[in-house]
């Protein structure tokens, strides 16, 4: 990718050389770039690629310069000697070098000025820079696998319905990875979470369960063992072993002879047979899991979190597993695509009841989700852009406030220029000066942008793994790419604070600049409106800054006082898994079985129950329903997905949730396989099956493929209906919910939902009895989690992104907010100043303090008040775009505009008026004489 | 003319000479040869390389060889050789000269050194 730009580059930069030189050469050189490029990425790696290519561009460039110079030379006629010129060619090295010599002189001459311009620029790119490496490192940063841009993922597409994907069964897998011809590889893997026994204690760790090709066909190499084998592989085959990431190496000392060491894995022991590299981390961008186990031991590992029977790996209708397949050499996308279609039609025709419908697609494989449905990164990066194209406003408002500062100070060193321009020294020269002094500035704001962004990404990342019980993938150090951007935010800079200026400042008229004192006379200083533009574009920009960030603290505001919809106080929750113990299914029923009955017993718990998921978890499960009534393979029937979460006795008292009509699920609907199933509906639900029309005792209906229970299949009685609940707080539409009883299907991990008497003060107390309670029942049981539901809220994911977007937003709009006053102030100060001779005339002719104050006053009020319109405008826009994301607000509002334009119209406010009240308080006689 | 002569070349320019000294080659040969002889430490770099080449032809000290005649057979036509002149063979001996001398003052100040210090 980067060989590609850089050998573009090097040709425009060619294309630039004087006609009779490119004619002749330019195919010749660029023609050597590239091999040279090639042969380098070939032996040394892309990065050497990428610097190689780069010294051939600064070459490509100090001749092309050289080379229009002598052109030049030619031009001018017989007189200049062009051969000599030629040898000697013009050293441009030594005026360059003075002029940065000549800048830092100058800047230092300033420390005040010129540390205040460093700091500015230093935050605007030293925040573009954060945002960018976070989004690096979920978006761009390949992942550490050989050619990483060869490898597809393959998705099990529906015929009829293109939107609806499933995974793929291992059967089916193994068909197409022995006759595939488009790919040298295809693996199949799923991801797990399971349970690591450290001392006595239980963690959970991601496993990613692989094929016996998996690390071979990413181009891996192990850091120590071996990689898994193909009769590792064979399902229900009974060898343990396990392939740890290097960070859970490193986590358990580094130990050098870890290989043939054994490690309990959900309550069995796996023999550690390799050790992987310490940059590789997984296929995505985001999860990294610790431990890679061979697919034979699938059913002992893999989570059933939809509360379905253990399902069989070999069976084909046991659709569980994600592809990736890596292209053969020469092979193109659409070739691995006609491959998968002409292999899917054959496994259609070969078992027409489990493939028939279904064909095979080939995709790029997403960087941060795993996924049976192709293009998970859409939103992310749509946020990604929001953010950055905020950043870079703020950079913009830091650059205007450069320029403006930059401005006020050229006009006071016009004398200077126009010394020099009387001199000779053309005006060309004089910009270069100028520039180089700013690339100094932009430069040095850079390496502070960069030492800003080295530390910055990393706290957020902090805050989110506190969360989240895994380990993340994300790397937030800086590579080519992030310096890459910092550089082009300092380039981006540098144009608009240095470059508008420094044509503007050397403009002027040498004869006017060295008349003493100018045009700084009585009358005529008013500086024109249009020259206060970048005030008011920053004035404006500020405050759409501070529109959005407003909208963002209303939602983050409105979500932690959000009606939920049931009521969290006095809960508490636990998560347990006896899974990872290595629990069988009767096992585990009759455990979890004694200690929903111990809990239930225990004196000031008023009701207890089990549930498969928990509102505001980090799972959400759903299943596609359609009223029983509709015929199943219709095409317009409505089949709304609610989330679909498994319940026991008790299950509503306990949340809090209101029973609207109907009943509740029974004792032995929660534990008895042989009572009849029934499901409860939410109201939003029941609006969207039949809306108007009373839900109770109708019937719903499955669609195909969504269970596997033979009894399910039929209609299924609605007994009940229960409030809503609000549980995403990322969007203001509520989401339908489903309840179904467990009828004795206990699943590995359950929710333990208990509420205890006396509100949220008794369960804090009950917290530790609750502990022991489960450790009583279970003495290993792992407690993955034990909290009050209140605080179970407050950390949930959802709830932190809100939080989370409005911080960073917050951050955005106080510097905004704060470049906006300093700006401001510097350019009234600056024209303030400059009237200073006549405010005194007037005050001498009896102009009385007030009257020059407001004199003074008017043009900042002007200002602000354009700046202002300007801001609102853009902040509505902005607004409407962010406000979809958001919470609760259903468009803009109208308070949050208020607000916004006050606070910014006030600090603006004071910025003019601190000035201006100086100038109003000089004495006339001093202001006459000050020159 | 003759002034320019005596004075140093610029080592692209005398690297460039010393690689076409024993037989004709073309951009990317020389280039090579030129980092060979020079043990790594005279790169140059594409435009650098085309640059010089076509100065060294300005001053008449190589030529290119146009002719189909004038190329090893089986070599593509895209690639322009150069052959070095007898000018640019006169350069070269006086540069060498001038080394050698520079290198035989060299050893010989270094020696009378080593035996003040002795």
């Amino acid at each position: 990718m980067s060989e590609r730009i850089l050998s573009a580059s090097h040709r425009l930069v060619l294309r630039l050389l004087p006609a009779r030189f490119r004619t002749r050469y330019a195919a010749d050189i660029q023609r050597l770039y590239e091999e040279h490029l090639r042969d380098v990425a070939r032996r040394g790696g892309s990065w050497r690629a990428f610097v190689f290519g780069l010294a051939g561009l600064v070459d490509a460039i100090r001749g092309t310069y050289a080379e229009r110079m002598i052109a030049k030379l030619r031009r001018r006629g017989p007189a200049a000697p062009i051969q000599s010129s030629r040898s000697k060619e013009p050293v441009k090295m030594e005026t360059i070098l003075q002029d940065v010599r000549f800048g830092l002189r100058t800047l230092a001459k300033r420390p005040g000025w010129t540390a205040a311009a460093i700091l500015i620029l230093a935050l605007g790119i030293g925040l573009n820079a954060s945002i960018f490496s976070i989004f690096n490192a979920l978006l761009l940063k390949p992942v550490f696998v050989d050619q990483p841009d060869r490898l597809l993922g393959c998705y099990n597409q529906n015929t009829s319905k293109p939107d609806s994907y499933r995974p793929f069964s291992y059967p089916d897998y193994r068909d197409l990875a022995e006759v595939t011809t488009a790919f040298s590889n295809i693996v199949a893997h799923n991801l797990a979470l399971v349970g690591l026994l450290e001392g006595d204690s239980t963690r959970r760790v991601f496993a990613d369960i692989v094929s016996s090709n998996f690390f071979e066909t990413l181009g891996v190499p192990l850091q120590q063992g071996r990689s898994f084998l193909p009769e590792e592989e064979e399902p229900g085959s009974s060898r343990r072993s396990a392939i740890v990431s290097h960070s859970l190496w490193r986590h358990r000392g580094s130990d050098p002879r870890i290989l043939g060491q054994i490690l309990t894995i959900n309550g069995q022991g796996y023999t550690v047979v390799g050790v992987l590299p310490p940059k590789f981390t997984g296929l995505s961008g985001i999860i990294a899991p610790d431990i890679w186990l061979p697919m034979g031991v699938y059913q002992d590992v893999v989570n059933l979190f939809g509360g379905t029977a253990r399902t069989q790996l070999q069976d084909r209708s046991t659709h569980e597993l994600l592809l990736v397949g890596r292209l053969k050499e020469g092979a193109s996308r659409r070739e691995a695509d006609a491959d998968l279609a002409g292999l899917a039609a054959r496994l259609a025709s070969a078992f027409p009841a489990i493939n028939g419908d279904y064909t095979v697609v080939a995709q790029s494989l997403p960087r941060i989700a795993f996924s049976t449905s192709p293009g998970h990164d859409a939103p992310v990066q749509a946020t990604a852009l929001l953010l950055l194209s905020m950043t870079l406003v703020v950079l913009l408002i830091a650059c205007f406030n450069l320029a403006n500062m930059q401005a006020a100070r050229s006009s006071t060193r016009r004398r200077e220029f126009s010394v020099r321009v009387a001199l000779g020294v053309g005006r060309r020269r004089l910009i270069r000066q100028l520039l180089t002094e700013a690339a100094l500035l932009a430069f040095a704001g850079a390496i502070g942008g960069l030492l800003l962004a080295s530390f910055a990404p990393q706290l957020l990342i902090e805050s989110i793994t506190r969360l989240m019980p895994i380990r993340l993938a994300m790397d937030m150090g800086w590579d080519w790419r992030v310096v890459a951007a910092t550089f082009g935010c300092c380039v981006f800079s540098l144009v608009v604070f240095a470059l508008v200026p420094a044509l503007k400042a050397t403009r002027s008229n040498p004869a006017e600049g060295l008349r003493d004192r100018g045009s700084e006379g009585v009358g005529g200083t008013r500086i024109p409106l249009r020259r206060q533009l970048p005030v008011m574009v920053e004035i404006s920009l500020a405050l759409m800054l501070l529109i959005v960030t407003g909208l963002f603290v209303r939602a983050s505001v409105e979500a932690s006082r959000a009606e939920v919809g049931f009521d969290p106080s006095g809960g508490l929750v636990a998560n347990v898994d006896v899974s990872l113990l290595g629990y069988d299914r009767t096992r585990s029923g009759s455990t979890y079985q004694r200690l929903l009955d111990r809990v239930r017993a225990m004196p000031g718990i008023r009701s207890a129950s089990l549930a498969s998921l928990v509102p505001f978890g980090d799972i959400v499960l759903s299943r596609r329903i359609q009223r029983a009534e509709d015929p199943a393979d219709a095409e317009n029937v409505t089949r709304p997905t609610p989330r679909f979460t498994l319940v026991g006795a008790d299950y509503f008292a306990t949340l809090g949730l209101p029973v609207l009509r109907g009943r509740t699920f029974t004792l032995a609907e929660e534990r008895s396989a042989q009572a009849a199933p029934k499901v409860i509906v939410d109201q939003e639900l029941a609006d969207r099956l039949w809306p108007g029309e009373d839900a109770l005792g109708r019937q719903i209906r499955y669609a195909s493929g969504e269970t596997d229970s033979e009894d399910e299949m039929g209609p299924i009685e609605v007994v009940g209906i229960v409030g809503d609940i609000q549980d995403d707080f990322l969007s203001a539409d509520r989401s339908p919910h489903l309840y179904a009883p467990f009828r004795g299907a206990f699943q590995s991990q359950l929710v333990l939902h208990a509420k205890v008497a006396g509100g949220e003060d008794a369960a804090v107390q009950a917290l530790p009895s609750v502990r022991e309670a489960i450790l009583e029942t279970e003495p290993r049981m792992p407690i993955l989690s034990l909290k009050t539901f209140r605080f179970h809220i407050e950390e949930s994911l959802s709830l932190w992104l809100v939080r989370a977007g409005a911080k960073t937003f917050v951050l955005f709009g106080g510097l905004a907010l704060f470049l906006a006053a300093v700006g401001v102030y510097g350019v009234r100060a600056h024209t303030v100043a400059a009237r200073t001779r006549e405010v005194g005339i007037r005050m001498a002719l009896g102009c009385t303090a007030r009257g020059a104050l407001w004199l003074i006053l008017r043009e900042g009020l002007l200002l602000t008040a354009v700046g202002s319109a300007m801001g609102l405008a853009l902040g509505a826009a902005a607004g409407q775009l962010v406000s979809s994301f958001l919470y609760g607000s259903g468009g803009l509002a109208l308070s949050v505009l208020f607000t916004s334009t006050f606070v910014l119209g006030s600090v603006s406010m004071l910025a003019c008026y601190l000035p201006a009240r100086r100038a109003a308080g000089v004495d006339p006689v001093h202001a006459l004489r000050c020159d | 003319m003759e002034e320019r002569k005596r004075q140093p070349l610029k080592p692209p320019r005398y690297f460039i000479l010393l690689a076409l000294a024993e037989h004709d080659s073309h951009g990317a040969e020389i280039q090579r040869e030129v980092l060979r002889l020079s043990s790594g430490q005279v790169r140059l770099w594409p435009t650098m390389l085309y640059r010089t080449l076509e100065a060294l032809r300005l001053d008449s000290w190589i030529e290119e060889l146009t002719g189909p005649e004038d190329r090893p057979a089986g070599e593509s036509e895209r690639k322009r050789y150069y052959r070095i002149t007898d000018q640019g063979r006169q350069a070269l001996r006086i540069e060498t000269q001038r080394l050698s001398e520079l290198v035989e003052v060299a050893r010989l100040r270094n020696r009378r050194r080593k035996e003040e210090t002795a």
